[in-house]
């Protein structure tokens, strides 16, 4: 095979660069800066943003531009440790400034103990998934891909890097036109065409939703239907027969500006359809867990059989460290639990505890599951949750209850980030005790940084909230309306109950997961669900035209530079109108 | 046809559940219906004021009662109310009449709220009592459409899985595609092992072939998870895909290794893919 003028390759070189400290401390490094940056972010604009593409491009140019020895796998571990800090940005920023918005007085340590905790807790609970996510289930985590994608742009040949920058560049353009207001956010051809908002016939430009249903393909189709069956079905079904209030029965007043809006908006995704998709989407999980048991077994067994390897042979982590890590996360938990409130008492504070972990378990299996199938995380929905629970067991206090809110939230992202991370290790051959020995590592360190910011930013007293234009702090200003109707007394259980039990039904059948994209799909916007089924449907007529080798060489690579394209100029965008004041 | 009618149970399961799970409870609806003509006059309210400041704007008036860069407006009718009583500006008829516009717009918010109000939250108990004595029964019945639907299917999917494996041999299948892709792998091991002295050429060139089997046969291999499952059941899927599963991402490794240039790397992860896919073989045979 050899030739004259190919140069050789070393036959003894240094070990293969993965788990370096070049790779774990510019990791840390971007991850901080992105944690304090995004915590920001989120307060001015109510969002935050995946770390993961950043992260990688950077990795790039510093491991192998500057450095001149990064490898695939090292520049995979620096994009897992940066993802894992700043997943602490959403988690603090979405729950902690409701604390301060409602003048609750509480100690700020509680904070950063609980939020640690539900760091560790969300990994060490997520690790043992990984083979029946990645391996069994085989889940699509299209970010996931898409980062892949991006770390292997180096030996993926000149088409694909083409396809892939040329995927990059039209997502980027079109979201760039968005951005500064020169394009719409949607194509909403039913106002064109006079309907009712109740009759959902818009489109979402999203690149990212497109690339993720080309992605996903046939098994994001009941996804769809569960759009369509929400949004096609019940809403207007709901209006027409008059569950929902109609502007007759409004007589109390003669003009009824903004009705269509209202009763969409307000009454039936507000009060019926997303409390209804969080129920389903819990139940569905649930009978996951149940119908995959026999798979789990052998996921946690395989596990079992990596601690009787030696040294670092196995590829996974020991059984061991998993529920080493649980037991001690959940002690610090509880201390967290008794710091936020001493006065609870020691069963309540237990309990608290007990729940919490419970919960963040199966919410974070949730999210990462809905991440997998579809690249859309109901985080905030499984966090109210999670919130509503702590509220409930502390008593209706409001300070333990956000404070192990804060630590749920955490946890579900760690949760839904590591495995996307693994995702992305799995296609580059990475070996998952590296990346999970690294992520562990490191996932206290965002909180602080993430709790320092919104301290820092509060200053002496109203820096952020609802009274400020600056900072209006919104996912925080929301949640602070939660508490105050959970103190007023009103929780949707009749729809949590009734979705429960339609996601549970829904495991009986074969398809795995049907529950969760059900549940999803009811979750969130219409728009959304319509662009992701375009994507699917797209993908399912290039199978059956171009054929599966096709969809790996051509389809993949556009993909991922759609879904880069809009995160990368998101940032952009956002990090322009920030400096523009 | 099991299949289909397990699809059409299914499908009227779905929509009835969905549909009666969505109902709010009549005591939650009248409640609604409160906050929903509250929002209404709000929404004329605000329309009133945003005209008012329109006017003052146009005819360049100060800033003043919530218009512009003035202190924003309290948050009920009443006190917004009492703020507008104090004012004693005097101001063009149009403008006047803009001003008592909004003012009698707020006046007929005042009742709405105290009805708001008198409309107690309803606690969580109440509204599950309340739904389920409105929609439970069709609730109920979609419930157990939806769940005999599923079984249905479950019931096909396990049948088909089971015909195909005796006619036209899907275990067969994957076997074969098995077997090649070991073969495939093992060759490619032999002639890394043969190299004495890899170039890049070699690398570049083994890149390529590893690419074709994973693309072609070791991607068809791997899509066939639910079949095998249906197969082998949840637990056999396991056993084949966990060692399946552990060659395909060490296989992945050595793509990565032979982009960066790592030969030993790359022929440890060949290797180690080449006796994962026999491990498979050896779990698809304990199976049989």
């Amino acid at each position: 095979m050899s030739e004259q003028l190919s140069p050789p390759l070393p036959l003894d070189p240094p070990p293969y660069r993965e788990l370096t400290w070049a790779a774990v401390v510019f990791g840390v490094l971007i991850g901080a800066v992105m944690t304090a940056a995004f915590t920001y972010v989120a307060l001015k604009l109510g969002f935050t943003l995946s770390g993961s593409t950043v992260a990688a491009i950077l990795g790039f140019a510093v491991l192998r531009g500057v450095l001149r020895k990064g490898s695939i796998v090292e520049n995979n571990i620096n994009q897992t440790v940066a993802s894992g800090v700043n997943t602490a940005s959403a988690g603090v920023a979405f729950t902690l400034p409701a604390l301060y918005i409602m003048g609750e007085d509480f100690n700020v340590v509680s904070v950063v103990v609980a939020a640690i905790a539900g760091s560790f807790l969300g990994m060490v609970v997520i690790i043992p998934l990984r083979k029946q996510m990645i391996e069994f289930e085989r889940l699509r985590f299209p970010s996931g891909i898409a980062v892949a994608s991006l770390l292997r742009s180096p030996g993926a040949g000149a088409r694909q890097a083409k396809l892939l920058l040329g995927g990059f560049a039209v997502s980027a353009l079109i979201h760039l036109g968005m951005g500064t207001g020169m394009l719409p956010e949607e194509l909403n051809f039913g106002a064109w065409m006079g309907l009712p908002s109740w009759i959902s016939l818009s489109v979402a430009i999203s690149f990212a939703s497109l690339g993720a249903g080309l992605l996903s393909g046939r098994g994001g189709l009941p996804f769809v239907f569960g759009g369509m069956l929400a949004w096609w079905l019940i809403a207007p079904v709901a209006v027409t027969a008059g569950l929902v209030p109609t502007v007759a029965e409004m007589t109390a007043v003669k003009h009824h500006p903004g009705f269509d809006d209202w009763v969409t908006w307000d009454v039936l995704y507000g009060q019926m359809l997303r409390p209804l998709g969080i129920g389903i989407l819990i139940g569905g999980a649930l009978a996951g867990v149940v119908a995959s048991f026999p798979a789990l077994k052998s996921a946690i067994s395989s596990l079992s059989n990596a601690s009787k390897t030696k040294g670092s042979g196995s590829d996974e982590l020991p059984v061991q460290v998993l529920s080493g890590g649980v037991v001690v996360a959940f002690l610090v938990l509880f201390a967290a639990a008794v710091m936020a409130d001493p006065s609870l008492g020691i069963g309540r504070q237990l309990l608290i505890a007990v729940v919490g972990t419970v919960w963040l378990a199966l919410a974070g299996l949730i999210v990462a599951q809905a991440t997998g199938m579809t690249d859309i995380s109901p985080m905030s929905g499984m966090s109210l949750i999670g919130v509503t629970l702590m509220f409930f067991l502390s008593g209706g206090n409001v300070v333990p209850a956000i404070i192990l809110g804060v630590a749920v939230c955490i946890g579900i992202g760690q949760c839904a980030d590591m495995m996307g991370d693994l995702k992305s290790g799995h296609l580059i051959g990475a070996k998952p005790r590296k990346q999970q020995l690294a992520q562990l590592l490191v996932c206290w360190v965002g909180v602080p940084v993430a709790v320092g910011t919104i301290v820092l930013l509060w200053g002496d007293g109203g820096g952020f909230g609802p009274g400020n234009a600056e900072l209006s702090a919104p996912q925080g200003t929301a949640l602070a309306a939660i508490m105050e109707s959970l103190q007023a007394g009103a929780a949707p259980l009749d729809k949590y109950i009734a979705g429960g039990a339609i996601g549970l039904g829904l495991g009986v059948h074969p398809a795995g997961g049907l529950g969760v994209l059900i549940g999803l799909a009811m979750y969130l916007p219409f728009n959304i669900t319509v662009t992701y089924g375009l994507g699917c449907a797209a993908n399912l007529w290039f199978v059956r035209n171009k054929g599966d080798r096709w969809i790996g060489d051509t389809l993949v690579p556009v993909a991922a530079g759609f879904i880069i394209g809009e995160a990368l100029t998101s940032l952009g965008v956002v990090l322009y109108q920030l400096a523009m004041g | 046809m099991n299949k289909n009618i397990g699809l059409v149970l299914l499908t009227i399961g779905i929509g009835m559940t969905a549909g009666f799970g969505a109902v709010l409870s009549p005591d939650f609806r009248k409640a609604t219906l409160a906050e929903g003509q509250l929002q209404m006059a709000n929404n004329r309210a605000d329309a009133l004021h945003a005209e008012y400041c329109a006017l003052r704007s146009e005819h360049n008036l100060k800033d003043a009662e919530g218009c512009g860069a003035s202190p924003s407006l309290p948050d009920t009718a009443e006190e917004k109310l009492a703020l507008f009583d104090q004012g004693d500006e005097l101001l063009l008829v149009k403008i006047t009449q803009a001003r008592v516009a909004y003012r009698l717009a707020l006046k007929k918010i005042v009742p709405l709220e105290a009805l708001v109000v008198e409309a107690e939250v309803q606690g969580p108990e109440a509204r599950l009592s309340g739904w389920t004595s409105a929609a439970g029964i069709g609730f109920f019945a979609g419930l157990v459409l939806l769940v005999a639907g599923a079984w249905v299917c479950r019931k096909a999917a396990a049948f088909d899985a089971s015909e195909e494996g005796s006619s036209s041999g899907e275990a067969v299948d994957f076997g074969v595609l098995l077997t090649q892709v070991h073969a495939s792998m093992s060759v490619l091991h032999q002639e890394m092992l043969a190299l004495a002295t890899p170039s890049v050429v070699d690398a570049d060139a083994i890149k390529e072939r590893l690419e074709s089997i994973q693309k072609e046969d070791m991607a068809r291999l791997c899509a066939s998870g639910p079949r095998v499952q249906s197969l082998h059941g949840i637990e056999g899927m396991a056993a084949l895909f966990s060692p399946l599963s552990a060659g395909e991402r060490k296989m992945n490794r050595a793509w990565s290794a032979l982009v960066d240039r790592h030969w030993p790397e790359a022929l440890a992860s060949v290797g180690g893919a080449v006796d994962d896919l026999e491990g498979t073989k050896a779990a698809l045979a304990a199976l049989r």
